[in-house]
């Protein structure tokens, strides 16, 4: 009977871990959610908030039709098979056995994918999972804010959040992926899976959407300010809540285990996280505010450019390392984001230069600042081209190239962007109905038909 | 090699600092300059930087 406590309570132990960190992960979500709509002008509040919230359900319904299988079924491909239903196991070497054994608990039909008391792990699992990819779709949201269709963001946030990055995070963040079995792979934090991917994939996206009506005169970028900056502050400071959340569940905590690990079954630290998640989100804003000369949306941001910057290597670097780093990524930042919009590109949050170029080199990073460890028995230890790689074939074949891709497919059938009335008059209408601050409307109209105020 | 740890046996059996250049404090002191250094920075841009 104690036994049988024991190994409840190691089951509760992990069960509990994975439960309330991605619980804590949604905090993302609210922050994207105040982020965007502050950024946003008056008239686009609502519908870009909508949106955003959107994502919630195109990314997590795909994730558990489609999503979470292709993690768990890609890792070997195209070096080995591809696993799924047409799989015969008795084919298969030592190897893609135990990953097909993984793979069959996550079709969504699997008895594993709902109340089962003999499997307390797969569905905690796919809701930390469903949170990653959430966060991934979300990425884009707000830098095509006030333009696009809600159908065209739907689509191409699930072509992003529930296939893009998880074919990356299948290859390069799973125990079997062949970016860490055959390169040396490693990427804790998922600068480039997560970061990098969405960010280039914004990029593509970017390019065929073009810039809002009236950001650029004369070909030069005119400041369009967010309507409500403070908002956009607070929802910056629930995302840096819930990247704690996010980092935290990237750690593999198992029943029975002897230690906490990374995904590549590397020792770790769940406190070390802790300190260096905060001591990049301190170095990163220093780095966008001393780089931005004090501008309030780049310096907040830069906490976040900071973490993604140090994300791959978090495990692995000491916390001088951590400091020096996260800075240097966040000081950059901020020239990237304004190179961006000087040619062309509206990027309305800075998704690329925050993700997307801090995402790259933070996968770069660990190899020269963690090359030489090694991960597993007879694989190649971290490297730079180890390293490079992979974070070039995330960002350009798996975020670029389909982010420009299928938004010039959605163009060509005129369901990527709102007309041009539309986009002039306001998306709250169009989409929504109603403005987010109706009394700024209805007192201009009803001043004019308003009964007089009767004297008294 | 920023790997502290020649084997995989090494790394897994550690029971001590496993971060990068834990066998060379020389590193991370230069980068523990470094940091006092932009928290230096970062106050004295706090007085100078005016819109």
């Amino acid at each position: 009977m104690e036994d049988d406590a024991v190994k409840f309570l190691g089951t509760f132990v992990s069960e509990s871990f994975y439960y309330w960190a991605s619980v804590v992960m949604l905090l993302i979500h609210v922050g994207f959610l105040a982020y965007e709509g502050g950024v946003a002008r008056t008239k686009n509040v609502l519908a870009t908030m909508v949106k955003n919230l959107l994502t919630l359900s195109s990314v997590g319904l795909t994730f558990f039709l489609f999503g979470f299988w292709i993690y768990n079924g890609f890792p070997l491909w195209p070096f080995g098979p591809l696993l799924g239903p047409w799989t015969n196991p008795d084919t298969l070497s030592e190897t893609a056995q135990a990953a097909f054994a993984v793979t069959v608990t996550s079709y969504p039909w699997a008895e594993n994918m709902g109340p089962n008391v003999g499997d307390h792990l797969t569905t905690v699992f796919w809701f930390a999972f469903a949170l990653f990819a959430m966060t991934t779709g979300s990425i884009m949201s707000g830098a095509v804010i006030e333009r696009i269709k809600i159908g065209g963001y739907l689509i191409l946030s699930i072509i992003l959040g529930s296939f893009c990055w998880v074919i990356a995070a299948a290859w390069g963040w799973n125990y079997w992926g062949w970016f860490t079995t055959k390169l040396g792979y490693h990427d804790f934090g998922c600068s480039a899976i997560v970061h990098g991917v969405s960010g280039f994939f914004v990029l593509g996206v970017l390019i065929v959407l073009g810039p809002r009506i009236g950001k650029y005169v004369n070909g030069k970028p005119v400041p369009i300010l967010p309507h409500n900056l403070p908002l956009t502050m607070v929802g910056l400071m629930a995302i840096f809540v819930g990247f704690y959340g996010f980092l935290a569940a990237c750690a593999i905590m198992l029943p029975g285990a002897a230690g906490i690990t990374t995904i590549y079954g590397t020792p770790m630290t769940l406190a070390s996280i802790g300190s260096s998640t905060t001591l990049a989100l301190t170095a990163g804003i220093i780095g966008a505010y001393v780089s931005s000369k004090g501008d309030p949306f780049f310096t907040i941001s830069g906490g976040l450019a900071g973490i993604i910057t140090i994300g791959a290597g978090i495990d692995l670097y000491s916390s001088p390392l951590i400091i020096v780093l996260a800075f240097c990524g966040a000081f950059l930042m901020p020239k990237m984001a304004m190179f961006i919009e000087r040619i062309g590109i509206d990027d309305v949050v800075g998704a690329f230069a925050v993700h997307g170029f801090c995402g790259l080199i933070g996968a770069i990073l660990p190899g020269i600042f963690a090359a030489g460890y090694v991960q597993q028995e007879g694989i190649p230890p971290i490297s730079f081209l180890g390293q490079l790689i992979p974070a070039l074939i995330c960002t350009i074949a798996l975020g670029f190239i389909p982010g420009f891709v299928s938004a010039f497919v959605l163009n060509k059938f005129g369901l990527l962007r709102v007309s041009k009335e539309e986009e002039l008059g306001g998306l709250d209408i169009v989409d929504c109905g109603y403005n987010a601050y109706p009394e700024q409307g209805i007192s201009v109209v009803d001043a004019k038909d308003a009964d007089p105020i009767p004297s008294r | 090699m920023a790997s502290p740890f020649n084997t995989l046996e090494e790394f897994m059996k550690a029971e001590g600092a496993i971060y990068s250049f834990a066998d060379k404090p020389v590193v991370n002191a230069v980068l523990l300059v470094l940091s006092a250094f932009i928290m230096v920075l970062f106050i004295v841009k706090a007085y100078t930087i005016k819109h």
